[in-house]
């Protein structure tokens, strides 16, 4: 695959995946029905993944549009930090309803954790891989310039 | 400087054929998937028949005209239900002579109290008679539950110590049960004096007549005496209670025909799984030959550099055994993502009898499945190792 | 003498009848020779090469290298042998095209238990044939000569005491081929006893000997022979 192909693919995948975490909980994967005005720990994560998964989908829109190596890893390093956030969040910052048998604790919670997870897993492969290809072109261009000089 | 031995050759040549190595990498894959979902599946199936089949014990289960199919959701579903035999069918059955012991209990249906609705089943039983609840509660919980104490199945969100409202009354919660793949998971359990307590402020609450409760029974369980045919014996009493308003259930029926269904299922799992990983075997069987007769030149050459024929067939060893070990890998991995997090909505989806495994058997499971999956490589590249000798020597051809 | 040949046979069997493909050759090849073996299509020169370099059995007759009869020699052995002190250049490219250019000239030094690392070594040759700076390229990028070059330094890696070479300069243009032969005149320079086969009698060389093979037979040929 060409460089071009793999920078945007994961473009794309950051991208996709932000929106899954910012929308599933709304509409795919959807937490608990909110009864009686009482407001649910999983509305508050559900909220607070919102604003996580749209950081991750401008990231990732961002990582699309950038070229410069450095940028990319800093890039993909941001969405690393915030898909470990996006899996904290409902499992121990705020948390789920306490009862395991409610929707957002069999649907939500594990579509959740698999999408941050992935994500994380992702940002981490890339941020290493643009590290050592910085390297490798800082090495490079070190060599050519001394065999000028 | 990395050393060329055959594993960092074998890496290579896969990593230089991407498309290959992935189609290859991605049926593995699929197979380890289907092989641990499939043995997992079998086995929570399977225990959870035989903890069925354990708790079930009594021969014969007496209840209400109509309500067969309610008590059998009590027992193995968890499905709430609320439903009584009157005075006259409790008089006739303690008439009856042939049972060996009897022992009632006692079925209420409620709603939990907190903002997230969620139905519990509230079961009484006598601990002086009773002979299927009790010594398997004993068993997990041993004393015998004083007034106001409950035990809660495994699914109610409470452990020892803890305290549950039903209706207007607390309830102390004295220990939580082991998973049994049936109703009793929903269930919570008092002794007949706290059932009884507790059906007097059911009437309260949905306005129906206060009956006799001091004598109020759901079903009644039952064992004949030895030396009667179990099945003439029923038909005999049958239509006497019948008429009383009682039904007779054999809880074996409802076990042999669910045991039927499910051995039916698993067997059809396990052939298809068997079949999968045969096709498997056959299918690089044939892939791993088209692509050795592919690479006959570049075998030659591996030859005219000084390689032996032992040592190329070691390295497509090697090569079928990563791409596999790689394709297993990805099966399990698939699984963690897809199957593993979502457990609990399996578990509460299942109609049948299910009780997974705990952690370390799981992981063994995990484990067979990868290994199975991984072997497929190898053995699929067998055949293709014992023709590197004829394919890769020199030919009068050659050259000429 | 580095190689003898005595009555060397092979025999084929194409349906039901055999036919000799080597027919009694009977060569003595000196330390430091260089032998051109030229001969039309199908008269048995590649049968030869791969009769000496031990990928074929001879069907009868003796192969003496370097005073040891390998005849009677194992797979094993032959393979050694092959590997450590014959650099064999096939026929066509002969590159492994999954490894870098480096990587397909260190290949035969990891065949086998070596100590010291080979890249200094390997480098040296790439240098030596011309090609220092396709060090990292993959073989698809190279032209035909360049692959030639990559083949001939990857024969070397080991230090053979034997080069053989069979049509290392087929398809190629001729200044191209031209700058092949003479990499193999330094070669020889070095001490290094090549055997060549070539069809093609223009490139023949007076190096040291000719020899024509016919049918399975062989014999020596004056400087600039020909064909009938």
């Amino acid at each position: 695959m060409s460089g071009r192909i793999k920078h945007i693919a994961a473009g794309l995948f950051f991208l996709v995946f932000g929106i899954l975490i910012a929308v599933g909980p709304k509409y795919i994967f959807k937490i608990c029905e909110q009864n009686h005005g009482h407001v649910t720990n999983c509305l508050w994560s559900a909220r607070a993944e919102l604003g996580i998964g749209i950081v991750i989908a401008l990231l990732g829109a961002a990582y699309i549009l950038s070229s410069a190596v450095p940028m990319l890893a800093g890039l993909s390093l941001s969405i690393l930090f915030n898909g470990t956030l996006a899996f904290l969040i409902p499992n121990i910052l705020i948390g789920m309803c306490e009862h395991h048998n409610m929707d957002c604790r069999l649907i939500t919670l594990p579509s959740l954790n698999v999408i941050s997870l992935l994500v994380t897993l992702a940002a981490s492969v890339n941020t290493i891989r643009l590290i050592r290809k910085y390297r490798r072109d800082t090495r490079g261009n070190a060599i050519a310039q001394a065999e000028r000089i | 400087m990395r050393r060329l031995n055959a594993f960092n050759i074998s890496l290579q040549n896969l990593r230089r054929r991407p498309f290959r190595s992935f189609c290859i990498a991605s049926f593995v894959a699929l197979l380890s998937f289907v092989l641990i979902t499939g043995s997992l599946l079998t086995f929570s199936l399977r225990k959870g028949m035989s903890s069925m089949s354990d708790r079930l014990g009594a021969d014969l289960i007496l209840a209400p005209i109509g309500y067969q199919h309610s008590a059998e959701g009590v027992l193995l579903r968890g499905e709430p239900s609320a439903f009584y035999l009157d005075m006259e069918a409790l008089d006739k059955i303690s008439g009856v002579k042939g049972f060996s012991r009897t022992s009632p209990q006692l079925f209420i249906a409620t709603m939990d109290s907190s903002h997230c609705s969620f139905p519990v089943q509230l079961i009484g039983y006598e601990p002086n008679t009773d002979f299927v609840i009790a010594p398997w509660l004993l068993g997990e919980v041993p004393g015998i539950l004083a007034f106001g104490e409950v035990i809660v199945g495994s699914q109610i969100d409470a452990t020892a110590g803890d305290k549950l409202m039903f209706f207007s009354s607390e309830y102390r919660v004295v220990a939580r049960l082991e998973k049994t793949g049936m109703g009793f998971d929903t269930s919570v359990f008092f002794n007949m004096e706290t059932a009884r307590a507790a059906l007097k402020e059911y009437f309260y609450y949905t306005g129906e007549d206060v009956r006799d409760v001091e004598r109020a029974a759901s079903i009644i369980t039952a064992d004949i005496d030895e030396g009667l045919d179990p099945v003439a014996f029923t038909r005999e009493i049958h239509d006497a209670l019948r008429l009383s308003g009682v039904d007779v259930i054999r809880p074996q029926d409802f076990i042999g025909e669910l045991s039927r269904n499910l051995n039916l299922l698993m067997s059809v799992i396990f052939t298809l799984t068997a079949i999968l990983w045969l096709l498997a075997v056959g299918v690089l069987t044939v892939l791993f030959t088209v692509i050795l007769n592919e690479r006959k030149g570049e075998f030659r050459i591996y030859r005219v550099l000084g390689a032996t024929v032992g040592w190329i067939a070691r390295f497509v060893l090697l090569e079928a055994a990563l791409v596999s070990l790689f394709g297993a890998l990805a099966g399990v991995f698939a699984f963690c993502l897809l199957i593993l997090p979502f457990r609990a909505l399996i578990d509460l989806g299942m109609i049948l009898p299910y009780i997974q495994p705990r952690a370390g058997t799981a992981a063994l499971l995990i484990a067979a499945g990868f290994f199975m999956s991984f072997l497929v490589g190898p053995l699929a590249s067998l055949y293709s190792v014992l023709r590197i000798g004829p394919v890769s020597a020199a030919s009068v051809w050659d050259g000429e | 003498m580095l190689l003898e040949i005595r009555k060397l046979r092979k025999e084929y069997r194409r349906g039901d009848a055999g036919f000799l493909a080597v027919n009694d050759v009977d060569i003595s090849v000196g330390e430091n020779d260089f032998i051109f073996i030229t001969g039309r299509s199908g008269s048995g020169k590649s049968t030869l090469l791969n009769l000496i370099a031990g990928l074929a059995r001879p069907s009868s007759g003796k192969i003496v290298f370097d005073g040891r009869d390998i005849g009677g020699a194992n797979e094993k052995e032959l393979a050694f042998l092959r590997n450590s002190q014959i650099g064999y250049i096939p026929q066509g490219h002969g590159i492994l095209f999954n490894f870098t250019v480096l990587d397909n000239v260190l290949l035969p030094f990891y065949f086998y238990s070596r100590e010291g690392d080979p890249k200094k070594r390997a480098l040296s040759l790439l240098e030596q044939t011309g090609i220092p700076h396709l060090v990292g390229s993959y073989p698809d990028q190279l032209s035909g000569g360049e692959l030639r070059r990559v083949s001939i330094a990857r024969s070397l890696i080991n230090s053979p005491c034997l080069l053989i070479a069979d049509e290392p300069t087929g398809d190629l243009d001729p200044q191209t081929t031209n700058d092949i032969l003479r990499m193999f005149e330094r070669i020889s320079a070095e001490g290094v006893t090549i055997i060549l086969v070539t069809h093609e009698v223009d490139t023949v060389s007076c190096g040291n000997r000719h020899l024509i093979m016919e049918e399975g037979f062989i014999r020596e040929a004056d400087c600039f022979q020909r064909y009938p």
